[in-house]
């Protein structure tokens, strides 16, 4: 005789309950988390040392993710700012275990705000929960305006979406409108910036949009 | 390629409840996950049948089911399902107005079929 064990559970629970414990002990010490996702060579790591410049007085960490060596964590700290790496070994996204691991217990009282870079990747990123206050997707442009159709999870899950190296749009046939469009049928209240880091334009949008969301 | 950590939690979840309920064997398991989940079928099963060997779950049977995305409008309300977000008009085939697609990717064990 068979019988059905009911389960009716996510399996992203257990991620869920360690993701909830480092926002709690963030908020508590009023330090917010952002995760930072993108395809590999979107312009994560520029983005983020043009975004902590435009942050001016505020105290920043980033938190570098790549499957194998230090080149990010590098890269942020030769720029004058703080920086650690996790080195997934294979992974292809980061999880809230993997973060909490990394966080020393003096993180969310030494820093206003901690930047995650997870792995370069539009797929394996989105709905795993690191306990990020923010989600933020970066596409550049010359990688196409029907991204959100193709991988829509990452898209419809984020917080705010930011078109980088904007400075290519001449070169390419990339429609901000269409990507407008493809991103607004996904997320209808989706939040759209246009930035590149090698002009240094759109970062000021992008902060206050930080700094209003989360009340920081 | 996450397919494997996806498929290690599913087993502790299945061999946890199979614990608890004094189960000898799995049968089957089924597993429902959102229209936007990026896991390939054909590689959860293979990890699944390797994971499981010498457990209570060897040789279950992995039920899969994907729902799919619905489109809906946003000002008449009408509503549909489709196969495919690539190919889909998002102009509302009653009214004319504009569609929102609707689906996410959530990963959810449903129950288990056991002895």
């Amino acid at each position: 005789m068979t019988r059905i064990i009911k389960i009716d559970k996510s399996i992203h629970e257990d991620n869920k309950i360690c993701a909830d414990r480092i926002r709690k002990q963030a908020r508590e010490n009023t330090c917010f988390l952002i995760n930072i996702m993108g395809s590999p060579g979107c312009g994560k790591t520029s983005l983020i040392i043009e975004l902590i410049k435009t942050m001016r007085n505020r105290s920043v960490l980033v938190i570098e993710g790549d499957v194998d060596s230090d080149v990010d964590a590098r890269k942020i700290i030769s720029e004058g700012f703080d920086s650690v790496q996790i080195q997934t070994g294979g992974a292809c996204h980061l999880d809230a275990y993997m973060l909490e691991q990394s966080l020393m217990p003096d993180y969310f009282k030494k820093y206003d705000f901690i930047l995650i870079e997870n792995i370069g990747n539009l797929i394996c990123t989105s709905g795993h929960d690191i306990g990020a206050d923010l989600n933020i997707v970066l596409l550049s442009v010359p990688e196409g305006d029907d991204k959100p159709m193709k991988y829509p999870a990452i898209f419809k899950d984020s917080d705010a979406v930011i078109i980088t190296k904007h400075d290519y749009i001449q070169l390419s046939d990339f429609s901000i409108e269409m990507f407008r469009n493809n991103l607004l049928s996904l997320k209808e209240n989706a939040e759209l910036f246009i930035t590149s880091s090698k002009q240094k334009t759109g970062f000021e949008e992008i902060c206050s949009f930080i700094i209003t969301t989360l009340k920081a | 390629m996450h397919e494997i950590t996806v498929m290690k939690d599913i087993l502790r979840i299945i061999l946890d409840t199979a614990k608890k309920n004094m189960v000898k064997r799995i049968i089957k398991v089924r597993i429902e996950t959102g229209a936007f989940t990026d896991l390939d079928e054909s590689w959860m099963n293979r990890y699944f049948k390797s994971l499981t060997a010498g457990t209570a779950a060897h040789g279950a049977e992995l039920a899969l089911e994907k729902l799919k995305p619905v489109i809906s409008c946003r000002t008449c309300s009408y509503e549909y399902e489709t196969e495919n977000i690539d190919q889909i008009d998002l102009q509302c085939p009653v009214c004319g107005n504009r569609c929102s697609i609707i689906g996410d990717s959530s990963f959810r064990i449903v129950d288990m079929e056991v002895i």
